[in-house]
Order: structure tokens, then sequence, then C-alpha cells
């Protein structure tokens, strides 16, 4: 079931209704059927791979409980250092084979279900699998006290606006906000019907209609495309993505906050950024954020990690100390382009960010001698540069995933050099791949439209506040125009199937 | 909630409601059939003396501007394409909403064909409820003619389904419709200038009888009822075409019903030679429709009947219907060009062709 379906509306109304109806201490309840109602609607049945995942976690978190209690017992009872350092490497072991058989089911579950090709994949796999796993780490590290509860744990990763595309979100968090008792706020549901109607916008309005251009010239014949216009298309894919991917993030953000309950924000505006870690700390913001916390500081903190590290800044004192942040970014990279598909193009895609980012740790100590020795100011026009140059990094790398094999990427990067033919741009070719020159056009006021909203934010403007704060006629206005915007010139109906969001398939 | 904020938001809902009528309206296919209905709303209130209600035997065959011009009767085709029987009856519903017509006319076409083939197409469907103004009577007509409960939002709110038509808006004439009320310049009528010519069809007066489908006899019986109910008076008529024997013997068991209820039924496939037709240079496709000259003989016969059976008032001189002269100075400089395409199409033998 997608949230842009009669079918969901309808749910989120009635659900909507039923939870400030019950108890506030029944609220969590409420959640967690419609939750799993919208599996049963949507996706015909409650999918195995999730019942699986839920009960392993449970359990895993439950044992993980009872052996730190039963360890900080043990240790109690030991008279010296030494004692208590053996009881706690035993439990430490045992509980590393539990949870090494723990992400072995589960893991496995993932590669079976997204890399083998044969099986319909649950939907949120990859997503609800990296949530519970957080869980279990999160309890092992005792940042997080494992849940007694099973349908709670059931609740946190089958929450149904997060369960599709994410965010990540961490059990801690969560729990707090689904146990609080919830009053119903107007405002608040408000703002949460905004946020969603903001998201939809972006999906139908943006997104889907550039994906109409570079769906068509990424699936025409290659050696018919100018370079010119496979660039316009990388350029839209790019927004594509970023709409597209946002765009569900606000719905699913929005349809949360009707019921009171903050979904960490995943996005904050990643083409501003100036340099590409600083695009990754703004894209795909729990994700990587996740990667960081249980992929690199695993291996980090791990023992032959720390041997790693142990040896190089013994053999190379200067650049010895990069080197297992490097192999901890490639890691991540890796296991993050792997995540994200199964074909040769993301793992390449991987592998370049992880190189870029591996090359930035090395230089970053140096830009500040360059830049003095180049005079550079840090002025509009430097981080102008910045961004343009994050820009062009994220281009080539959206080249590889949009393109449909290895051939397509790399004869769409030679066209860049070969036959650009820049005016293409401004010719009829253009409107011959799927959109009219009105199309152009509304697509260049809706972009101008989110550049102004993405401008205000990065000034650091609540916008919904923002315009909250305006006199009635101009709010109106305002919610008219996106409202009308969206129902009249929204990609949807008959002919298409935009309601399947690009992330869904990761 | 406070008790302003509720109001609030009732009201902008509502307004927002409201601004999507226009804005539906406007974005609704353009064509003959939208240009049809809209005129038939801009007409001024209660000017009307015949609505003709049918498929597309209508539009193409009567010249309401002649019918104006000669005889001061101002008649209005509200027809569509394969325009379904069960349809019939919503229509004359709305156009009561604003008109009071002495005489309904129902080309009776559609009725020797299954609904369900008729049903099948949603284009013949939605060529009547795309087309109404959004009012109950509308939802009524979607309850009649979808029976599948989960196809009808697309129906009750059909800017889900024309909202791609959205670049009309950059056109200025497109505003135009904003209330659906666009005076058409031909008060309906079409006008088509190809030929396609057939050999006289043999089987206009043949006797005998064969039932018509059941669920048509049925809509034909709810349309009777609903117009004796309602003492509305009207005309069942067959427009001449390519008849086949099947055919002729429906329209004479149809003729049946409807005598016994007390209508005229007017079978012009019984009077060929009356109405002057040839089959092979007055119809623009192979005996389905008339071009513009075999719809000026149609009109002149029809006119002939309804004088010879029915009381009218000759209108013309009335200032409240200035549009209808124009209508009338406009058609004959229409039937004049499209009687000299006929012409060179005849001469040349130059016909037309037919897609699919």
């Amino acid at each position: 079931m997608q949230f842009l379906s009669y079918y969901f509306i309808i749910l989120w109304v009635l659900a909507f209704a039923l939870y400030y109806l019950f108890p506030k201490k029944m609220q969590w309840y409420v959640l967690l059927a419609v939750s799993l109602l919208f599996y049963v609607i949507g996706f015909h049945g409650i999918p195995y791979a999730l019942l699986i995942t839920a009960v392993t976690t449970y359990a895993c978190g439950l044992y993980l409980k009872k052996s730190l209690e039963t360890q900080k017992a043990g240790e109690a009872q030991c008279s010296d250092k030494e004692q208590k350092k053996a009881v706690k490497s035993a439990f430490e072991k045992k509980r590393k084979r539990v949870q090494i058989i723990y992400f072995a089911v589960n893991l496995g579950l993932l590669v079976f279900h997204k890399y083998t090709g044969n099986i319909i994949m649950p939907i949120g796999i990859s997503f609800y699998t990296l949530t519970a796993i957080s869980y279990v780490i999160d309890a092992g590290r005792e940042n997080c006290e494992a849940e007694t509860n099973f349908l709670k744990v059931l609740l946190f990763l089958s929450y149904f606006p997060a369960i599709t595309q994410g965010p990540f979100h961490r059990f801690t968090h969560m729990k707090e906000q689904f146990e609080a008792e919830h009053e119903f706020n107007y405002e608040k549901m408000l703002r949460g019907i905004q946020r969603f109607v903001w998201g939809a916008f972006k999906k139908l309005v943006i997104a889907d209609r550039i994906g109409i251009f570079a769906d068509r010239v990424f699936g025409s014949d290659t050696s018919a495309v100018s370079g010119s216009i496979y660039a316009c298309a990388v350029v839209f894919y790019m927004l594509q993505l970023y709409a597209d991917f946002s765009g569900y993030i606000d719905m699913a953000a929005g349809i949360s906050e009707t019921f009171d309950i903050a979904l960490p924000e995943n996005f904050k505006r990643p083409y501003f950024a100036k340099s590409v870690a600083e695009f990754w700390r703004r894209w795909h913001i729990t994700l990587g954020t996740w990667f960081k916390d249980y992929v690199m500081f695993s291996f980090v903190m791990s023992a032959p990690g720390r041997k790693i590290g142990k040896f190089c800044k013994k053999k190379w004192s200067l650049l010895g100390k990069h080197i297992v942040p490097i192999l901890g970014t490639m890691l991540v990279w890796f296991f993050t382009g792997v995540w994200h598909g199964r074909t040769i193009n993301y793992m390449l895609w991987g592998v370049y960010y992880g190189l870029i980012m591996s090359l930035s740790l090395v230089l970053e100590a140096g830009y500040p001698v360059w830049k003095q020795k180049l005079h550079i100011k840090e002025g509009k026009g430097y981080q102008l540069f910045c961004m343009v140059r994050t820009w062009a990094i994220v281009f080539a790398a959206d080249v590889l995933i949009r393109s449909e094999s290895l051939a397509q990427a790399g004869a769409v990067f030679g066209a860049f050099f070969t036959r650009f033919h820049v005016t293409a741009l401004v010719s009829s070719a253009v409107t011959s791949y799927g959109l009219s020159k009105y199309d152009f056009l509304l697509l260049f006021a809706a972009l101008i439209i989110w550049l102004a909203v993405s401008i205000l934010e990065e000034r650091g403007n609540d916008v919904r506040a923002y315009l909250s704060a305006k006199p009635m006629p101009v709010r109106w206005i305002c919610y008219y125009v996106i409202v009308l915007l969206l129902l009249i010139t929204g990609i949807y109906g008959g002919n298409y199937d935009t309601a399947v969001f690009l992330y869904q398939s990761f | 909630m406070t008790r302003k904020q509720l109001v609030q938001a009732i009201i902008f809902i509502g307004i927002f409601l409201v601004a999507l009528i226009p804005v539906s309206y406007i974005v609704r296919t353009n064509g003959d059939v939208k240009d049809r209905f809209s005129g038939f709303y801009a007409e001024e209130k209660n000017t009307l003396d015949i609505v003709m209600i049918g498929s597309s035997p209508v539009f193409p065959y009567y010249s309401a501007p002649k019918l104006w011009g000669e005889t001061g009767i101002a008649a209005y085709p509200l027809s569509s394409n394969v325009q379904r029987p069960a349809a019939m009856k919503y229509l004359v519903k709305e156009a009561q909403k604003t008109q009071a017509p002495s005489l309904y006319i129902f080309e009776m076409r559609m009725y020797t064909m299954e609904d369900e083939g008729l049903s099948e197409n949603m284009a013949y469907t939605r060529g009547v409820t795309d087309n109404l103004k959004y009012s109950r009577n509308r939802v009524e007509t979607i309850q009649a003619l979808v029976p599948e409960t989960e196809e009808r939002l697309s129906y009750y709110i059909d800017l889900f389904k024309y909202h791609t038509n959205w670049k009309m808006f950059a056109f200025a004439s497109e505003w135009g419709n904003w209330r659906y009320e666009k005076k058409n310049k031909l008060k309906g009528f079409f006008v088509k200038d190809e030929v396609g010519p057939t050999p006289m069809p043999t089987a206009g007066g043949i006797e005998g009888e064969l039932a018509i489908p059941e669920e048509q006899e049925a809509y034909l019986r709810e349309l009777l009822q609903y117009l004796q109910e309602n003492k509305l008076q009207a005309l069942f008529i067959v427009s001449p075409y390519g008849i086949s024997a099947e055919d002729q013997q429906m329209f004479n068991y149809m003729s049946g019903i409807i005598e016994e209820a007390g209508y005229h039924f007017l079978n012009m496939n019984n009077y060929y030679e009356e109405i002057g037709i040839v089959f092979e240079e007055d119809f623009a496709d192979y005996a389905s429709h008339t071009n513009a000259v075999g719809a000026e003989k149609c009109t002149a016969f029809l006119e002939e009947y309804l004088l010879a059976n029915y009381q009218f008032t000759d209108k013309r001189g009335n200032d409240r219907y200035d549009s209808w002269d124009k209508a009338y100075e406009l058609w004959l400089d229409e039937l004049e060009k499209a009687s000299a395409v006929i012409a060179e199409h005849i001469a040349n033998e130059d016909y037309a062709e037919i897609e699919g």
C-alpha cells in the first residue's frame, strides 16, 4: 500500500481518529494494529521475514540483557581485576557468538531476498533489518535497555510510516515516544498534514515529472543522444532522487507527526554541501549514522581494527594513523553500495565514494596550509566553487547508478566528451523525451518554489512556522497553490505507476 | 481544537472544494461534446422548445440553426458519442433544471445494442458523466452507469482523470469554461463535409418485430414512465442510416412499446424518398452519419413533421434569441462551404477514410 493511494488515506484518517479516542496508555497498541494492517492490506499479509526478524530481535535482546545482568552479578562476586576480566571476557564471547548467529539469520534473509533475484522481496526488508540490528547492537553495548514486551519490539520494527523507506530510527528514541501519552493537538496535526502535502508535491510534481525525461533519455539508443541531453538527464536524475526520497520522508514524517511521534530527520538540503563528506552528512542522514555507528565504529573498535591501527602507526607514522579510518571508510562505502543495489554499478558507486572520502581524510589536514599558500579566501565565490565541485562529484557517481549497465555508463561519459552539442538543449530535441515545453516551465516554477523553501530552511527558518505567522489570506493562498499544483499537475492517474518510490527498490 | 479553528478548517476545505469545480471544468477534455454540453448550459433559462437526446445520429443530422432560421423553433442537442440509453432519463432531468422544453426528441439507434458492449468502453459513459455539471443528478447518473463501486471515484471527481490536461490553463480561451457555460456558435450542430458512399439500404419499411436487448427495454420503459409521471411530451426517432433488417425489426418492436405509452415514433428509414436522402452522396462515413448536405435534408424533413404534429411559437424577432440568429447566419455560411467541398469530393471520387 502506497502513501499516495485512496486506501492509505482512509486508513490514516481512521487510525488518527482511533489513536486519539483510545485511552492514552493504549495508543501504541493502535499504532501496532495499524502497522500490521498496513502490511496485511497493502502487501497481502505479513511476510514471514519480518516475523522472523521480530522474534529473533526480541529473543536476542532479552538474551543480551540477561547475559549482562548475570555478568555484572558475577563480576560483583569477583575479588580482583583479573577475575573480573576473565568473567567479562567469557560472557562477551558468548554474547558475540549469539549475536553472530543473529546477524547471520537476519542478514542472510536480507541477502537471500535482495540478491538472489528469484524471490519477491518483502517491502522494507532493507530498512527493518538494519533497524533491528541497531537495536541488538545497542542492547549489547548497553546503549539501550532490551525490551521485555515483544509487541513493542514488533511495533519498533514495523512502524508503518517508516517501514518502506525509513528513516532508520533508534529504539530508545522511539520507545519513549510510543509509551508517552499523546493529547490531540490541532497545530501538530496541521503541521503533519502540511509536511505530508509538501512531500507529495515534491514527489508528484517534481520527481515523477523529471523521471519521465530521465527514463526516456536512458532508455533511448545510446548513440542517438547528445552529451548535453545526457548531462541534463543526469542533473534531473540527481534532483529526481532527492525529490522522490526526501518527498517520501516528508510524507512519512508528516504522517508520524499527526500521531505526535517525531521521526529523525533524514535530509538537510544536501545540495548546499561544500564537500562530499558534508553531502553525506546531509543526505540519508540516518543511513550514514547507522553505518558510522554500527560498521565503522565496530570495525575501528574491534580487536583486529585496533591491531591494524597499532601496526600501521608504528610502521608509517604520518600516513599510518589514516589506515584504519580509510579501511573503515572503504568498508562502509562498499556495504553502502551493496545495500543500494546488487549490480556492479552500485558496487563501483560505493567504491568511488569510498575512495573520494578516503582521499578527503588524507588531504584534510593539508587544506588550511594550501589555502594560505594559494591566498584562497573563504568568501561566497569559494563556497560556490565548493558546492559546484561537490555537485560534479555526485553527478559522476549518479551516471553510474542511473545507467542501465556499465557499458551505458561508459557511453554516457563518452558522449560528454565526444558529442556534447550544447545547442540540443535549446532545440526541439529536448522536448522529444516525454516532457513538453509546458512541463519544463512548470518544473522550473516548482523548482524555484522548492529552492526558495530550501534557502529559508538553510538560514535556520522553520518554514511551516514562518507561514503560520503570516496573515490568514497569505497562508491560505500558499496552501491552495501547493495543493492545487499537486492535484492538477501531479503525475498520477491511470497512465502512471508513480505511487512507487525509487528508494523502495533499495 | 477550538471552535474558531474548527470553523476556519471547514471554511478552508469548503473554499478549496468550491475552487476545484471550475478547475475541473477547465481541464475536462476539449472537443465537440464538451462544447455542446457547455453550450447547453449557456443557453438562457427556459428558452428552448426542444431538447434532443441521443448518440451521434443527432448532432451531425439535425441542424438547430436551420430549424431556428426557418421556423423560429429553438432546439438543442444534448448528445454525445455512443450515448448509452441508460443515460437518457438523467439527461432529461438535467435539462429540466434550466429548461422547460415542450418536446424531448430521443434518437433510438443505441437501443439495438447490448449495454454490456456499450459499457466496456468508458469513453461512452464518460461522454455523459464528464460533461455534466457537478450535481446530485450527476452522482445518480454515475451510480446508474457505473455498477462497480470501486471505479466510481474518478467519475465523481473527474479531475483525477483529466488533470493531465492542465496545460489548458495556458490558453485564455479555455478559461471561458470555468462555469461550464460557453455559448456554442452553431447550437451544438456539427458540420461534416466528407463523403462516404454506400448503396441505399433495402431494409427500410420491413415488417416484423424483434425484441431489443432486455436491459435496453428496461431503460426504455423507465424513461417512458419518467416522462409520463412528469407530463413531458416526447418524440422518438430513428435517423436514416445503413439499417439492417434485424435493426428495422427491433425498431418496429420499440415503436409498439412507445406508441402504447402514447408517444409518437418516427423511423426515418421508412421515408428515404420523402427525405430525398441519397446514400451515395449525403453520408460522411458510409451510411453511418450524414454530412452537411444530408443533414439539411434530414432537418427539413423533421421540421415538416414537427410543424404538422406539434405546436410551437415562432420566436424569431425576440431579443433573447439574438445568438440563434447569429447561429443561423453562421450555419448558412458553413453549409455553403461544406456543400462546395462535398461536391468536389463527389466529383473527384475522393471518399472518406475510416479509421480502424
